[in-house]
């Protein structure tokens, strides 16, 4: 049974789990390993919001997004510094943001701030929430956002990354 | 009406238990730079704790436009009032 007042009619849809790397390529060999994600988008510099992100799909559907520091003064820099909130927040695509946005605030959920343009999503506006008890959730207005994954990259049990040198690592 | 030093006392308690820790002593010029683990999330479980506390709601922009603890409690002692 759906909680009161959530909207029931799609308007929520899963885009991705926001997991925080050190660099990109720590994210896809850590992703690549772990988690046997194969595909990958093209890597995004987003100067509004401070960080460098990629998209990650694992051959199970999942979509994970690497974020990564851009300068010091990132706001991913220092839960990375204390080692927490590594798997960081879960996103949804909306129709609208403000409706949505209520909605996540009468469940208790505050802004963390104002909404902002996102380079991944073409420049359409992404939001992120918080509740008391952590849980950080981005809603991102563009319903009909796909991302375009081009990277192949073999995950672990086609290839060790142990045994790559340093150019194939900054390759993949 | 809500007097500073009440305040101070107030935000005292709902920061030690969002940060735990109990070593926090707020003073005006307090920044986040100044207190470990003050980032963007524990901002907002900040926030929602002085809204429970003093039932008082600070959007996104208000709390960015906050410089330190001393805007803060100026807000609150304003909008309690």
């Amino acid at each position: 049974m759906l909680p009161e007042n959530l909207p029931s009619d799609g308007r929520l849809r899963f885009d991705h789990l926001g997991v925080l790397v050190p660099d990109l390529a720590h994210g896809r060999r850590l992703l690549s390993s772990v988690l046997g994600v194969s595909c990958w988008t093209v890597e995004f510099e987003d100067p509004v919001n401070d960080v460098f992100v990629q998209f990650g799909r694992c051959p199970g559907g999942m979509c994970y997004e690497t974020v990564a520091p851009r300068s010091a003064l990132s706001p991913v820099r220092n839960a990375l510094k204390r080692r927490v909130n590594i798997f960081n927040h879960v996103a949804y695509r909306v129709a609208s943001l403000a409706e949505q946005a209520a909605w996540l605030r009468a469940a208790g959920f505050g802004a963390i701030a104002d909404p902002t343009p996102a380079v991944a999503y073409d420049n359409h506006p992404i939001q992120f929430f918080a509740n008391a008890d952590g849980l950080l959730v981005e809603l991102i207005e563009a319903p009909q956002h796909r991302h375009v994954y081009n990277t192949e990259v073999p995950s672990v049990g086609v290839f060790s990354f142990g045994g790559l040198d340093v150019e194939q690592r900054q390759r993949l | 009406m809500l007097n500073s030093d009440s305040v101070y006392e107030r935000l005292n308690r709902i920061f030690r238990d969002v940060l735990d820790d109990d070593a926090i002593v707020l003073r005006a010029e307090t920044t986040a730079a100044d207190v470990e683990g003050w980032d963007s999330m524990a901002n907002v479980q900040l926030m929602l704790g002085v809204e429970q506390e003093f039932g008082v709601h600070l959007s996104a922009g208000q709390m960015q436009a906050l410089h330190n603890v001393g805007d803060l409690v100026t807000a609150i002692v304003r909008r309690a009032a």
